[in-house]
């Protein structure tokens, strides 16, 4: 399963296979859970940014965790 | 109960989950579902687990499901690409109090077996119906206490044991029922014995 999931990661954008990889659609759905706000996507790191919040949450074999305690702080 | 309790009852339930609590719950899963299936449209799966109802959606849905157990989600990962379920747009781990979704995001929230073993399961339904959208529904099966007889002497000497079997036995109706936006359409009670409830509600 890793690496079935690690291959479609690769992959990027538009190459995502249902369940596995993050679909870039899915941003006109999903905001922060904090602040309601925006998100972008930064695809290099498997990160969903939450400007607003100042907060990275991960994207982890194709899961985003759009858990306030799991997210990393921004700079 | 607590979230630690939760998270440590589902990773232990994780790999036998779908042959013990997963096959008694089957008949809600069937009932939900059909009534999804017959308006097809983006639904939101609260507490999706290992992903047991996925494969019953009729695949002109657009699927997403989330659930707070990292473990449960590799299952339905899992799932979904086995059975190649194309319908299943994404999955993501998230706490049902805090959605990560747009006002008005779906036409179906459904909500099966999760709403009595959720910590605050009032601030849950208010962010339910906040993902809803006005004319959408949500359905929900669960077991709700009885208020009286036998059984509900029963589910109540039980209740202790709530954080033990990672379900509530003595969880009223009335704490789900809390959000003036969602009004009650159907309400059924559901084989074996009648212990599950399926409720349809409307997001006015």
């Amino acid at each position: 399963m890793t690496e079935a999931n690690g291959q479609d990661i690769r992959a990027g954008i538009g190459e995502t296979r249902p369940g596995t990889g993050f679909d870039p659609k899915m941003l006109e759905v999903l905001v922060c859970p904090l602040t309601h706000g925006p998100l972008e996507y930064d695809a290099a790191v498997q990160e969903l940014i939450s400007p607003r919040a100042g907060l990275a949450f991960p994207i982890r074999n194709g899961i985003p965790i759009m858990l306030v305690d799991e997210a990393r702080p921004l700079e | 109960m607590e979230p630690q309790a939760i998270e440590a009852s589902y990773a232990r339930w994780a790999p036998i989950y779908d042959r013990t609590f997963g096959a008694v719950t089957q008949a809600g899963r069937r009932r939900a579902t059909a009534a999804v299936n017959a308006a097809p449209g983006e639904v939101l799966e609260v507490g999706v687990g290992t992903g047991l109802s996925l494969p019953l959606y009729d695949p002109r849905n657009r699927v997403t499901g989330i659930d707070f157990s990292a473990e449960m989600l590799e299952k339905a990962q899992a799932r979904v690409t086995r059975e190649r379920l194309s319908h299943v747009k994404a999955l993501l781990r998230m706490d049902a109090r805090h959605l990560a979704f747009a006002d008005a995001s779906f036409d179906w929230v459904v909500a099966l077996h999760i709403l009595s073993v959720v910590p605050e399961p009032e601030r849950v339904m208010h962010e339910i119906a906040r993902v809803c959208r006005p004319g959408g529904h949500v359905a929900i099966v669960n077991h709700f206490s009885r208020e009286k007889g036998m059984m509900a002497r029963i589910e109540r000497a039980a209740s202790p044991l709530a954080d033990l079997l990672g379900w509530h036995p003595d969880f009223p109706l009335s704490r789900i029922l809390v959000d003036e936006r969602l009004e009650i359409v159907r309400r059924e009670t559901l084989p074996p014995l009648g212990m599950m409830t399926f409720l349809l509600l409307r997001k006015r």
